[in-house]
């Protein structure tokens, strides 16, 4: 599934990004987002605005990159 | 006393505190760089101790070498190109994994580097213990504990600094490297020994970076290689070399690289960190669950917005009243203690009434400064930020553009302009900057609170006012529409942001800020507006008109003979036939005339050409504000006219030539003149004449 379907509070691992430009992909490398990284979903797009706990840093993406980046829900 | 000088900057990411800790270390001693080549205002300034004499830059903030938007290569660029002393990596002690994955890039340029770590007492709060001692001891570095908003661990930093600039800088081998990996050491071997080839090639750059960022082709370090001899071969190696590395591991070397980095760092604080039993509720998480709700974020803003206004000018007033007395009473000191008449007049009607007028509306600028910071210092304007991402989205533009916006009310639309940098988009950006002349900037804002103040009773002001902000907005956002949907077609780029947690405001960390901002104004009353004033009293007064003309005439008659006579009443008369459909005559055409300088320049001429008119003894003396409701000339709905022009016409000198290094090209400057100009007509002339139906 995508960042945009996750629910909020939930645990997940990211995946991989689909058609991201490079720079962009850089910038969200940089930031945290490697295959197997967990986060937690803080608020989601169901309830507002995406925010994701990565590495202790609260993160907001809008919809369209949220949906670009596919993640693995926890159990 | 001779000093030995050094430079040394200030690096980080966003929100660490780089600016409190730049104040800290730096004092009053301390004024914007001006770097030829490029763009952006950085902050320069020194401190002395000792025999030391340091320079210290403080740079925007990033989170990686790898720059995408143009604050973010300025910094890069700073320090890949000048080659600092020594780094400051200011690091926010709280949110270490973070903060130390730019440290492990910066490690890699070869300078000596110490880490601030700041605000050590969230930190603790958290109930997090961090072992410095073990950081510096057992990975070798450098290290000191600070809370720059209490101004603790300054003087730590200042001997830190002292102590590593003093020591000679003879290789230190690394006690805790990055683990890349065999294969990824032997890439980045191999890329060194072609680079090496050229014996010419400067080192200008320290080779273990450039081999890590050619790793990852990435842009500017492949132009810095590009006039090597053998570039097309390197150029290949690298892609051989990444393709078989991505067969192997299924995984690219960019994501395999910032894998080692986050590592390396957990390693670290596995080692040094631990936490005590205290369990702190994370406020910023349950305040964002309702704040950045989909039902609740958009009113929670509004609201906000709401009450920054109510309590700027509901505050303000009885300081604002109180400054117009102050002014109003140095005016009736000179009118009674200078004889000689020109003198008199020079110094009443053309500096006291000129820049009388602009420094009377300080106390306003200062309130509204205040709640500015308060927002920001909450963290709230962050999240405000995310909200309208949403929202500038649908209009073509970005998140960052309401930054952008907001910046610009918040004192001056040059910096909003240059706060573009942050948007990587080349649409977006150029979007953003041909809106962002319809937001009302503090220069603005004297023009808006002379006229509501003049028209329209205290209890209505602020909701007049907060109406000129919505049209501002909604001016912004139709251009920005249209524009998108004409010659800037295509989608807007994303949206990543850091959320800092919610803080309580330190009120000496926003009187610092309101004030640094409130000194900007003052500088431009003291220098621009003076000089303007001068010269508008001179084209106002000049040339005299006989005294044989004016006999028989009564007071009106002769103010409106002296005014038409005067250099500038000409000028102001040949633009009457221009303006009259549109309700404005000469005296306002002057004053729209002179705000092309500078917006302030509007309501000091206007002072200066209302206090000129008081020849006569019979003639009260006043406040602009009450002049300007007792002129016949004036009433509701041209105050409203008036109020939309000045909104919407031609930027002043200084926003224009910023606009025009920002955009890049003539072409946009010319469009953003004459768009503003078209609309500020037309919408007025609509206005005006549906007004007085």
């Amino acid at each position: 599934m995508n960042l945009v379907n996750a629910k909020q509070n939930a645990f997940i691992k990211f995946v991989s990004f689909t058609n991201l430009m490079k720079d962009y992909r850089q910038k969200l490398i940089d930031l945290g987002f490697i295959p197997g990284e967990k986060m937690k979903v803080l608020t989601s797009k169901e309830d507002g605005f995406i925010t994701v706990l990565l590495r202790g840093t609260r993160l907001a993406i809008d919809n369209e990159s949220a949906s670009k980046i596919l993640v693995k829900e926890e159990k | 006393m001779s000093y030995k000088s050094y430079t040394i900057c200030l690096t980080g990411n966003p929100n660490v505190g780089k600016s409190s800790i730049f104040n800290n270390l730096t004092g009053l001693n301390q004024h914007v760089g001006n770097y030829p080549g490029v763009t952006i205002e950085k902050k320069e300034g020194f401190f002395v101790k000792n025999e030391y004499k340091i320079k210290v830059v403080d740079l925007p903030g990033i989170y990686s070498l790898s720059a995408t938007s143009d604050d973010e290569i300025v910094s890069r660029n700073f320090l890949l190109e000048e080659k600092p002393d020594l780094i400051v990596d200011i690091i926010d002690a709280s949110n270490l994994e973070r903060n130390l994955y730019l440290y492990a890039q910066l490690k890699e340029l070869d300078i000596p580097i110490i880490l601030a770590m700041n605000m050590m007492d969230m930190m603790e709060s958290n109930g997090t213990i961090l072992d410095l001692k073990k950081l510096e001891k057992d990975f070798g570095i450098l290290n000191v504990a600070l809370v720059a908003n209490k101004n603790i661990g300054t003087n730590g930093l200042i001997d830190k600094i002292i102590e590593v600039l003093s020591t000679s800088k003879n290789d230190k081998k690394e006690i805790f490297p990055i683990d890349f990996g065999e294969e990824i050491n032997d890439f980045k071997t191999k890329i060194k020994n072609f680079i090496l080839q050229d014996k010419n090639f400067s080192k200008s750059l320290p080779l273990d970076f450039l081999a890590l960022s050619l790793m990852t082709e990435d842009e500017y370090t492949l132009k810095r290689i590009s006039s090597l001899p053998n570039y097309e071969n390197i150029v290949s190696f690298i892609k051989n070399q990444k393709n078989s590395i991505l067969k192997k591991y299924d995984e690219e070397i960019e994501v395999i690289i910032a894998d080692k980095i986050y590592s390396w760092i957990d390693k670290i604080l596995e080692s040094i960190l631990s936490q005590n039993n205290i369990k702190k509720k994370n406020i910023s998480e349950t305040i964002d669950k309702i704040v950045l709700n989909k039902f609740l974020a958009i009113p929670i803003f509004a609201i906000f917005m709401y009450l920054m206004f109510k309590f700027t000018f509901t505050c303000s007033l009885p300081f604002v009243i109180l400054f117009e007395k102050i002014i109003d009473n140095i005016s009736k000191f000179l009118n009674n203690t200078v004889s000689i008449e020109i003198i008199r007049s020079f110094l009443v009607d053309g500096l006291v009434a000129g820049v009388g007028g602009v420094l009377g509306f300080f106390p306003l600028i200062l309130f509204m400064f205040f709640s500015i910071a308060f927002f920001e210092d909450t963290g709230y304007m962050a999240r405000a930020v995310f909200i309208m991402d949403r929202v500038m989205r649908k209009f073509g533009l970005h998140g960052k553009s309401f930054a952008s916006m907001i910046i610009a009310t918040n004192g001056c639309g040059v910096p909003a302009l240059m706060a573009t940098r942050t948007i990587e988009d080349k649409k977006d950006r150029l979007s953003t900057l041909l809106v962002t002349s319809f937001m009302i900037c503090g220069a603005k804002l004297p023009i808006f609170a002379l006229i509501i103040g003049a028209f329209f009773d205290a209890k209505s002001a602020p909701n007049i006012m907060f109406l000129m902000y919505l049209i501002s907005i909604f001016l912004a956002l139709g251009s920005s529409f249209l524009f998108r949907k004409t010659i800037f077609k295509g989608e807007s780029s994303y949206f990543v942001m850091e959320l800092p947690p919610y803080r309580i405001p330190l009120l000496k960390s926003l009187l610092l800020k309101m004030w640094q901002r409130g000194c900007q104004y003052l500088k431009k009353a003291g220098t621009i507006v003076l000089f303007v004033s001068m010269i508008i009293w001179f084209g106002l007064t000049f040339p005299k008109v006989k005294e044989a003309n004016l006999i028989n005439l009564s007071n009106e008659e002769i103010r409106t003979v002296k005014l038409e006579n005067s250099f500038i009443g000409k000028i102001g008369n040949s633009f009457e036939p221009v303006l009259k459909p549109i309700g404005f005559d000469g005296k306002i055409g002057i004053a729209l005339i002179t705000g092309i300088f500078a917006k302030e320049l509007v309501v000091s001429t206007l002072g200066t050409i209302y206090s000129l008119g008081e020849i006569g003894e019979d003639d009260e003396e006043g406040i602009l504000k009450d002049k300007l409701k007792k002129d016949p000339f004036w009433n509701k709905k041209k105050a409203i006219t008036f109020l939309i022009f000045c909104l919407i016409y031609m930027p002043c000198i200084a926003f224009a030539s910023v606009f025009y290094k920002e955009a890049g090209e003539l072409k946009w400057l010319l469009f953003l003149i004459f768009w503003t100009t078209f609309l500020s007509y037309i919408i007025s002339f609509f206005v005006y004449n549906l007004l007085n139906i």
